[in-house]
């Protein structure tokens, strides 16, 4: 039973303001040109969708990769002093403080053009509307608005209040507010009044002179300026804003989140306010930098801030110090909570103390808790009825109830008193306690308790439990030293064997993520993901920065872990692991197992070098680097290709410019990258150039990625893709065509040989034909029989003349077995043997047969000719005609134009003619045409009859 | 009806009485300035220009009005042409004038000589369509003579002026304008 609050511990109110900061932590300052004698002064910071911030200074645009600045290349025509960005669909635009309007396009900056010309004056912001059209606000003439490439004017004659304006936003569809030198105005483009309303300060502005906008939440509008301070402008009611007592001078730049409103001034630095419905207080002020000129919020949630040739980083969006701590505090600090009023417990030396805040203003309440040494509370916990619960090393647990401040010792469990409490946890009306000596679930019925004792099961009492956790099934997990992770289910007691024997015995502390998986922080197997049926295991290879975890929460979408240097906010769904590091000014970290509280919305409370933070947990920012490829460069030149890009062969040597963007903490960024088609495996660097040269042809992609650690498997990836031609000699259609070549080629030469057997066979037969016919005719009876009978005058005439003539006759039939086989003979042998058929004739037909041989006989040797074609030629002439002293036959043998052979007879054709095949002549024709494709021409006049061989010079 | 001199002068000075408040001393004229432009289209060229172009600025007020009557235009490729100029498309019956009137942006002493660009924000209207337009313009200053030079764009469509499918190869609906001024003190 609950007994009566007896105990009224001493309740010290104070109502301090919390000291504001002079220097930010987590906050690193870059210079632009520091080298340089007069560095360029930077107007205007902006970053584009991709990730890359740019600067606009007064020596060009520059682009910021979190480590290095790069100047943009231009054209000659383009002025130096950069006064406005704005990222259009396809391309970026620049203002200058000359009126100039140029855009950017592959890295380089070259003119716009504008029929109606550009302002004269300096362009202060450009903003681009969905409609697309594109306003410009300038110093001096009003705005202007680009629409349909037709460039309008609004100023003073179109209502305007003033013509030099500061800033320009985008509300509603088609309507901008403009801030003026007169106050702000409200436009349109396409409806008849260009103006269709103004506020100044006789309306109820505070001051005339509005330098800057930002619009929060749809309908209110901040006002930075000249005078005034700052204001919030309702759209709605249209109630101006209040004035306020302001000593910060000219605001050149505002911007609003998360009930916190960023004032960038001309010499008081960076201001942050705390706002409520009518409160601002100043949260900080940060005047690193004295002079601010302009301000941006990036994709990963850091402030920026930029004032003559400085850049500055804040990471006081995400990481917002709430209060210093004194050094003794710090020390003896165990344990931190979060209470339903929104205020923040912590234990103190001689107690506990109370911070809420209150109108923008932290408030310290402290609670002395007489008797107990105030470090020795080792935790914090609020049950359902709002009463505190204080566990401490040896003098049990106190229960105090913060509204009334009464205090009470913990009597009911006698386990209790005086013990050495860990951990006290809970869920709706269970409270789970675990000390030294018992370990006990009290549950609480109205003004009464119950409570079980489950010390010496399952070794509860022997072994220490760090943590109990009750999770949304209502199953219950003890972390124990020594017996690992035991479950709790349905009433029975599981030790979870096979983590031990995977994790070890050691197990610190746990938390439920929204999906419902359990996550263990261990002594030294760094971190475990249970999902109800597997373990998944996050060590330094996954990227956790330290395997020694001293504090575990769970955040939004990511774990929250936190050792001694550094705090890592691991991804439950993809594993991504991110850092918080002294790039965020998080160092020396509480490591108390308890000295970590969240709140509902996921916002975690520490405690770093002295400092009580919180880090707001924000859905939209950016917790992995992104990645992608800058340039591609054909023989270290910049080529302007895209994705997909055919090369030819012999542009083969490659080298790709790529960046990674993680402004947070830059120089953790690492890649690794890929050719596919070429490497097997991914490579790692730190480079952000590669080179491929020599590539032979083929289809590749290259691949890069990039992490914050070794772990790669959830990160952001650029890739191009591009084909390197093969040499037309290795195309297919040179290849096909070589082939057809090839065939054909082999073809032509199996045809020529083919032709050239076929003509040697028709040679070979056609000789053999002639032979044939040659023996025909030279069996030929008649022949012998005449030439016998010639004989047989000649021996009863001539007897020694017989025997020439029979010579000749023998000297004739050898010639012919001689010479019968051969191709070729020479015409001297031709003539020879026709000498004798001539002799032999002669003898018979005597002065009726003329036969006139007229060649050389150097001609004789010179030429050949197909052996006895001569002869059959004299041969047919003495067969065909008549042979007798009326009618003589005279044959001539000559040569004709140097290359033909003639045999030539006067016609007198008998009657009956011999016997005989005409196939003499077709013969000797067709072996010339076989040996030498050379024609035998018979020309008969009717007079004469004509042969004409050719003549053959081996 | 318009053709003489003198009777553009009259109307000059009717146009500028309308205006109050502009000062003698101030005002800068001319009656004879040449407006010229030209349609460039895939199948024919036309170029037509009128020297009649009136044309009054005041240079303390930075104001300025310019008119010119639309059948004062001449050249063409034919006086068919001509004709299907003025009836059909700017129907210079119903609409005999075009008109430039406004104020020019820059702040410059237009009384001290030199050579300025400048940019002339008014209103343009063309065949009874009015349009906003920022015209720019080249102007010399030189011994109280203002001479101007402006080349600018003119689209049919703007104005109402629609082009038949038959005839869009030979006439373009961008058309470039070019005024060639010499302005004197009244």
């Amino acid at each position: 039973m609950l007994q009566k609050f007896k105990n009224i511990g001493l309740i010290i109110c104070c109502c301090i303001a919390i000291s504001s900061f002079a220097q930010m932590p987590g906050t690193k300052i870059f210079t632009l040109g520091a080298d340089y004698q007069e560095p360029p002064h930077i107007n205007t910071i902006y970053q584009l969708k991709n990730g890359y911030i740019l600067l606009g200074t007064t020596k060009g645009l520059y682009k910021f990769d979190g480590v290095t600045f790069t100047v943009f290349d231009q054209a000659q025509n383009v002025p130096d002093t950069v006064t406005a960005i704005c990222e259009l669909a396809d391309n970026i635009l620049v203002g200058y403080s000359n009126g100039f309007i140029g855009h950017v396009q592959n890295n380089f900056i070259a003119a716009d053009s504008l029929e109606e010309g550009f302002p004269k004056v300096a362009i202060t912001k450009i903003v681009a509307a969905k409609n697309n059209i594109v306003w410009f606000a300038t110093a001096g003439e009003g705005i202007y608005y680009l629409k349909n490439k037709r460039f309008y004017n609004i100023d003073t004659n179109d209502g305007l209040t003033d013509d030099f304006v500061y800033d320009l936003s985008v509300i509603n569809f088609n309507h901008i507010i403009a801030a003026t030198d007169k106050g702000i105005n409200i436009c349109a483009s396409d409806e008849k009044k260009k103006v269709i309303d103004h506020f100044t300060s006789r309306n109820g502005l505070p001051d005339n002179i509005v330098r800057s906008l930002f619009i929060s939440g749809g309908k209110n509008i901040w006002l930075g300026m000249q005078d005034g301070g700052i204001g919030k402008f309702d759209l709605t009611n249209q109630d101006p804003p209040q004035k306020m007592n302001w000593s910060y001078g000219q605001v050149n730049a505002i911007a609003a989140m998360n009930s916190r409103v960023f004032v960038a001034t001309e010499d008081n630095g960076l201001l942050v306010f705390n706002t409520g419905d009518d409160f601002f207080n100043l949260q900080y002020k940060d005047d690193q930098l004295k002079k601010v000129s302009s301000m941006l919020r990036d994709h990963e949630g850091n402030i920026w801030v930029a004032g003559n040739n400085l850049l500055m980083r804040s990471s006081a969006s995400n990481v917002q110090p709430l209060a210093v701590l004194d050094k003794n505090t710090t020390e003896n600090l165990h344990s931190l909570l979060w209470t339903k009023d929104s205020s923040i417990w912590f234990n103190t030396t001689n107690g506990i103390t109370q911070l809420k805040e209150q109108n923008g203003m932290w408030q310290q309440k402290n609670f002395v808790i007489p008797n107990v040494n105030g470090a020795s509370i080792s935790t914090l916990y609020q049950d359902i009825k709002g009463f505190i619960w204080i566990g401490t090393l040896g003098k049990g647990i106190i229960i105090l109830n913060p509204v009334t401040g009464k205090q009470q010792i913990l009597k009911d469990i006698p386990e209790l008193i005086n013990t050495n409490v860990i951990s006290i946890t809970g869920k709706d009306s269970s409270i789970w306690i675990s000390a030294f000596e018992a370990t006990v679930c009290v549950k609480l019925h109205g003004d009464n308790m119950s409570y079980t004792n489950y010390a010496g099961v399952q070794n509860l009492g022997n072994k220490y439990v760090y943590n109990i956790l009750q999770d949304s099934h209502d199953n219950v997990w003890f972390a124990t030293d020594g017996k690992g992770v035991i479950k709790y289910q349905n009433g029975s007691f599981t030790d979870l064997q096979q983590f031990s024997k995977l994790y070890g015995n050691v197990v610190y502390k746990m938390a439920e993520d929204r999906e419902g998986n359990i996550w263990f922080s261990t002594y030294n197997k760094g971190l475990v993901k249970y999902d109800g049926k597997t373990y998944t295991n996050f060590t330094k290879s996954q990227g956790l920065s330290d395997m020694n975890i001293t504090g575990l929460t769970i955040s939004g979408d990511n774990v929250f872990l936190v050792h001694k240097n550094d705090i890592d906010l691991v991804n439950t769904k993809t594993g991504n692991i991110s850092y918080l590091d002294a790039d965020q000014g998080v160092n020396n970290l509480n490591t108390d197992l308890n000295a970590l509280t969240t709140d509902p919305e996921g916002n975690i409370y520490f405690v770093a070098d002295s400092i009580l933070y919180k880090y707001n947990s924000t859905k939209e920012i950016v917790l992995r680097p992104i990645v992608m490829i800058d340039r591609v460069q054909l023989f270290l030149n910049d080529v302007n290709v895209k994705n997909g890009h055919s090369f030819r062969y012999n542009e083969n040597n490659l080298s790709f410019y790529y960046s990674g963007l993680y402004y947070s903490q830059p120089t953790r960024i690492q890649y690794q990258y890929r050719l596919e088609g070429y490497d097997k495996n991914w490579v790692n660097t730190k480079d952000r150039i590669k080179n491929f040269p020599q590539l032979p042809p083929g289809t590749y992609t290259f691949k890069v990625r990039v992490s914050l650690n070794q772990n790669f498997s959830a990160s952001d990836e650029a890739a191009f893709t591009f084909t390197i031609e093969p040499p037309f000699w290795r195309q297919l259609w040179f290849i096909v065509l070589s082939i057809i070549a090839l065939a054909a080629i082999l073809y032509l030469i199996i045809y020529q040989r083919e032709k050239s057997i076929k003509k040697y066979n028709k040679l070979e037969s056609e000789k053999i034909r002639s032979q044939l016919e040659t023996l025909r005719n030279q069996i030929n009876p008649h022949f012998l029989f005449n030439s016998f009978n010639t004989l047989i005058s000649e021996i009863e005439e001539n007897p020694d003349k017989a025997v020439l003539y029979v010579e000749h006759l023998s000297d004739f039939y050898r010639s012919i077995v001689v010479h019968r086989e051969k191709d070729l003979i020479s015409l001297q042998e031709e003539i020879n043997i026709l000498n004798d058929y001539c002799f032999i004739q002669q003898k018979r037909y005597g002065e009726a047969l003329k036969i006139n041989i007229s060649i050389s006989p150097e001609q004789q040797k010179n030429y050949y000719i197909v052996p006895l074609a001569l002869q059959l030629l004299f041969e047919n002439a003495v067969k065909h005609n008549v042979i007798s002293t009326d009618y003589p036959l005279c044959i001539e043998l000559f040569i004709e134009d140097e290359d033909h052979l003639v045999v030539r007879n006067n016609i007198n054709l008998k009657f009956t003619p011999e016997k005989g095949s005409s196939m003499g002549l077709q013969n000797i024709q067709k072996r010339y045409l076989l040996l030498r494709r050379k024609n035998v021409t018979i020309e008969n006049d009717g007079k004469f009859f004509k042969v004409k061989i050719p003549l053959i010079i081996l | 009806m318009l053709k003489n001199s003198p009777m553009r002068v009259c109307l000059l000075i009717t146009i500028l009485f309308v205006h109050t408040g502009f000062s003698q001393t101030s005002i800068y004229q001319t009656v004879n300035g040449i407006i010229s432009f030209q349609s460039e289209a895939p199948l024919e060229l036309i170029k037509a220009s009128s020297n009649q172009l009136i044309g009054a600025i005041d240079v303390d007020k930075k104001n300025f009005t310019f008119k010119i009557l639309m059948r004062s235009f001449q050249g063409f490729n034919s006086p068919l042409q001509k004709e299907h100029f003025n009836e059909n498309y700017v129907e210079s019956d119903k609409f005999p004038e075009a008109s430039f009137k406004g104020k020019i942006i820059e702040d410059q002493d237009l009384t001290v000589d030199g050579t300025y660009e400048l940019r002339a924000k008014g209103i343009l209207t063309i065949h009874g369509v009015s349009q906003e337009r920022i015209i720019k313009s080249n102007v010399t200053v030189n011994n109280k003579t203002i001479t101007l030079k402006s080349s600018f764009s003119v689209l049919l469509s703007d104005h109402n002026i629609p082009i038949p499918k038959v005839v869009y190869q030979k006439l373009a609906n961008e058309i470039k304008v070019d005024v060639n001024a010499t302005l004197e003190p009244r």
